[in-house]
């Protein structure tokens, strides 16, 4: 360049040019950052945030039934029937054309006389009342511990299902959304086994008594727990405080407490027949909190032993009552 | 280069400076884009094919615990003519709750590294007999978990460094670091004959370990093998009671226990502790050669504590003090002839995840 070109840039030219590079510096910078994703996660499509109905699948309660429904004997038909009959009967529940989600414990691969999922019997006998009300649809549901198919098939339950006239939906991962549980501390926003509740409009929980290595029991309010996807073994942190949470979530229709076997030690996952006694019991309940106490009295047989912590967290919160022997009940003999 | 692109500072818009591209150049140009459309071919073809896997029911998140795994201690073969092993897997701590959600702190209290599983099904997918094999790392361990899940009324058998019991569809066996159940879907006859067979296995192949002091200790004084235990942290409830071996005699109440401490005086003030935790629940009924003996307010039986050496030995539960008085001096003697060294407290493992 000779002297006559540098003459030529003038202060306003290199002005022009120095802003026209800042702007375009900025813009990129600006982009890179709108792009910027280290992880991953902001580049996956967004899925919706999903909640259940608001408060739950609960029907409208009776000041004339009795809250707790106890039937005792050893024909498991005649248990099923009964207990729900002390309640007012399958039909206060389900209603013709209902899709009701039936939500049995079948978290182990375990067969069926070791305790540590539903009776498949009782599952069976359950499936068998609803379909006689005239629901249009029965879901069986749960997402277990173990291998799906595996736990279904070594439980019983998925044959006892089918034959009974149910649909078995097992997990997969597109099966789950994040469900939004308003006021939950630990599941307010988690991943829900969410599609089998897409058009169901009643919601039972089936659950069997068991002893619990680290919340000390568990019955119909812990049953929720399988529809949880993700790293469940997290809440172990606060074992209580996220079965409050699920008893929050999950407000359901009916609860069944299955007793006709009672894992009464080395609970969750059990394993021999010698932790197991008979219970021939069926509880039937609308208060989850009411038949787990019962369960965990007159069943698992701790009554000089305080209800575990769950209980007073989910009952402060308006979800139940524990104190069973305060409310109706109604005892039958069957079978 | 003419006036024109001499002015040029920044280059304000796309411009050729030639009319013309080279061969050369075209040749690179065509084979970069016939490279980018063979990438995008494949991208196209893969989303239309999917890895089957992924549509799997098992959810994303197990998957890693069900892949080809090492066999470990498992001894192969296991599986009776006509049966099938199946579902090899093998957990560490931290994924072990896929296999026994909830269970797990249970074994991670006592030291947990691993869990061999696998299951043997009969033709037909029934019976089925359910192996869970766990390392727990040391002897003490192994033998602690065993203990505090042997049906209560049972009686273990030791034999050869073996500890086992075949209790109706269940079979229980610790040796050496490892601790095996194999649970059997019923109690047939056909199960209860796999069990022992697999009792034969796993007791003479699995590695031996030496045996903790604390049966040497109290077996001789009539704790069943079945009822002597480990307990690695709270035993009795107290939080200063780590590393305690325990023995439960016949009646179901007195316990033996004994504690290896780093020093004599170290041992003395451990018992000291262990009494102050007793006096907390009860109240003195008694003293006999320098032991104070505490009652229990509920349960009316007594406990006492003293120390010999770098142990710290005990008995609770017992029925009066003289009866308590008379076993602990034969649990002192006993003491004399087991090394301290087999008493010590196993190394703690990781907790891992919880």
């Amino acid at each position: 360049m000779d002297e006559r070109d540098h003459a030529r840039l003038t202060r306003r030219y290199l002005l022009q040019q120095a802003a026209g590079v800042a702007l375009g510096a900025g813009a990129a910078g600006l982009l890179a950052w709108k792009l910027h994703d280290p992880d991953g996660e902001r580049g996956k499509p967004k899925r919706p945030e999903l909640t259940l109905p608001h408060g739950g699948y609960v029907i409208e309660p009776s000041k004339v039934l009795p809250v707790l429904g106890v039937a005792t004997g050893q024909s498991i038909p005649a248990l099923v029937r009964a207990a729900i009959d002390a309640v007012g009967g399958v039909g206060r529940f389900v209603q013709h054309g209902d899709v009701v989600v039936i939500k049995p414990n079948v978290a182990f691969e375990r067969a069926a006389p070791l305790g540590a999922t539903t009776n498949p019997e009782v599952l069976g006998a359950l499936v068998h009342l609803v379909r006689e009300a005239g629901a249009r649809e029965v879901r069986v549901v749960d997402n277990p511990i173990e291998n799906a198919e595996a736990c279904f098939v070594r439980s019983g339950v998925q044959k006892a299902a089918l034959e009974a006239g149910a649909s078995v939906w097992l997990p997969t991962p597109k099966d789950f959304e994040t469900l939004h549980v308003a006021g939950a501390t630990w599941i307010a926003r988690w991943p829900f086994f969410f599609r089998p509740f897409v058009g169901a409009n009643k919601v039972i929980g089936v659950s069997p008594v068991k002893d619990h290595n680290l919340c000390r029991a568990s019955m119909t309010t812990k049953n929720w727990y399988g529809l949880l996807g993700g790293r469940r073994n997290q809440f172990h942190q606060d074992i209580h405080g996220i079965i409050a949470d699920l008893a929050l979530m999950m407000r359901p229709t009916l609860v069944l407490l299955d007793g006709t076997r009672v894992l009464f030690r080395s609970g969750p996952t059990g394993g021999s027949l010698s932790d197991v006694r008979p219970g021939n019991t069926v509880v039937a309940s609308t208060d989850s909190l009411a038949a787990d106490a019962y369960g965990w009295h007159e069943l698992l047989e701790r009554r000089d032993e305080e209800l575990p912590a769950y209980f007073a967290k989910s009952a402060a919160r308006g979800l139940g009552n524990p104190d069973w022997k305060s409310q109706s009940i109604k005892r039958v003999q069957a079978g | 280069m003419g006036d024109a692109i001499d002015e040029r500072i920044f280059v304000r818009s796309r411009k050729i400076f030639r009319r013309s591209f080279s061969r050369q150049e075209v040749a690179i140009g065509a084979a970069l884009t016939g490279g980018l459309v063979l990438v995008g071919a494949w991208v196209a073809w893969r989303g239309a094919h999917p890895d089957p896997e992924l549509s799997r029911s098992v959810p994303l998140e197990r998957r890693s615990a069900v892949a080809e795994v090492d066999r470990g201690p498992l001894p192969s073969g296991l599986a009776p003519t006509g049966w099938q092993e199946q579902h090899l897997a093998v957990f560490d701590p931290s994924n072990v709750y896929v296999k026994i959600d909830g269970r797990e702190g249970y074994y991670k209290s006592f030291g947990f590294q691993k869990l061999t599983s696998a299951t043997l099904v009969a033709p037909g997918g029934d019976p089925a007999v359910d192996l869970e094999l766990y390392d727990l790392g040391q002897p003490v361990n192994a033998l602690g978990a065993a203990a505090g899940e042997l049906p209560p009324a049972s009686t273990a058998e030791l034999s050869n460094g073996t500890l086992s019991l075949l209790d109706r569809n269940a079979l229980y066996l610790a040796r050496g670091r490892f601790y095996l159940r194999a649970i059997g879907s019923n109690e047939s006859p056909a199960i209860r004959e796999v069990l022992g067979e697999l009792r034969k296995r796993f007791a003479a192949e699995l590695p031996a370990g030496a045996l903790p002091g604390s049966y040497a200790l109290f077996v001789p004084l009539g704790v069943s093998p079945g009822k002597v235990s480990y307990q690695a942290e709270n035993a009795f409830s107290f939080s200063f009671a780590q590393g305690v071996h325990v023995g439960t005699l016949p009646d179901g109440d007195t316990e033996l226990f004994a504690v290896a401490s780093p020093s004599a005086a170290a041992a003395r003030a451990l018992a000291g502790r262990f009494a102050g935790g007793f006096a907390e629940f009860g109240k003195p009924v008694g003293t006999r050669a320098g032991v104070t003996w505490i009652q229990d307010r509920y349960l009316s039986r007594v406990s006492g504590v003293t120390s010999s050496g770098t142990l710290v030995l005990g008995l609770r539960g017992a029925a009066d003090v003289d009866s308590g008085q008379s076993l602990l001096n034969r649990l002192v003697t006993a003491a004399r002839t087991v090394p301290p060294a087999s008493l010590a407290a196993a190394p703690r493992a990781g907790r891992g995840e919880e």
